[in-house]
């Protein structure tokens, strides 16, 4: 393995490392756009409640939004540290 | 070669470096949508909270008919609380009177009764609801009748709320 890794000019490391965090960076965005659809379903919901008078719908479906949000926070993470190096 | 405008050197801004977004900066602007769905969410949940809590309104207590006006098996108009809110008040037995908002949940077409089956029914797109409780038996409403409390004053029927 060391031997080559001693073949990988750092041109080739630079793109490696760019292709990388590119498929990372795309991973990240297809899950995040994907729990903003759900959210976008569950504030429909709540929304339709609220309107039709079932308002018990609303708490847990801003429950499970703010989990959806945390956990688009925490994908963030992912794509965040890599480009404070 | 072209030769570069002066205004080039005095105004040294490109728009099209200036307004690229990269991706990391549109996920990051994600996460902030992502966020303001939550928001709207938990306003959504306060509102319905303080509705709740606050939005309680007193209604007039009208008396509507007598226990004798309406035969067992009928049903009959009336307009609660406001006179452009019609209701139906059904006698179901002898001394059992249930009453309804008329107007369908679905699109708010009115809904008549029917004795053979005891069913409320809308015409407009084929809504069943039970002339006992209101809930919906078939068709697209997806919420039960707003149902009329009644109370029984001797002779008299008086409606005096609405859930």
């Amino acid at each position: 393995m060391g031997h080559r890794q001693s073949l990988m000019t750092p041109e080739r490391q630079l793109r490696a490392q760019r292709a990388q965090q590119m498929s990372l960076i795309y991973t990240v965005m297809v899950c995040l756009v994907s729990l903003i659809f759900v959210q976008f379903l569950l504030l429909t919901v709540a929304l339709e409640g609220y309107l039709g008078g079932r308002v018990e719908v609303a708490l847990p479906t801003a429950l499970v939004s703010g989990l959806c949000c945390g956990a688009a926070y925490w994908l963030l993470r992912y794509i965040l540290v890599p480009s404070r190096r | 070669m072209p030769e570069v405008p002066a205004w080039k050197d005095h105004f040294p801004i490109s728009w099209v470096d200036d307004h690229f977004v990269t991706r990391r900066e549109f996920t990051k602007s994600l996460v902030w949508v992502s966020l303001a769905t939550v928001l709207a969410n938990v306003v959504l949940a306060m509102l319905g909270r303080f509705r709740r809590l606050w939005g309680a309104e007193v209604l007039p207590q009208v008396q509507i008919a007598t226990m004798h006006d309406l035969p067992v098996g009928e049903a009959r108009v009336f307009h609660y609380p406001a006179a452009g809110d019609p209701c139906l008040l059904v006698r179901l037995d002898v001394d059992r009177y249930v009453a309804f908002g008329q107007k369908c949940t679905h699109l708010g077409c009115p809904v008549s009764y029917r004795a053979a089956d005891r069913q409320l029914y809308c015409p407009c797109h084929q809504g069943f609801f039970d002339a006992a409780d209101g809930r919906v038996l078939a068709g697209p409403p997806s919420r039960p009748l707003p149902r009329v409390t009644l109370e029984r004053r001797g002779e008299e029927l008086w409606a005096i709320g609405k859930a």
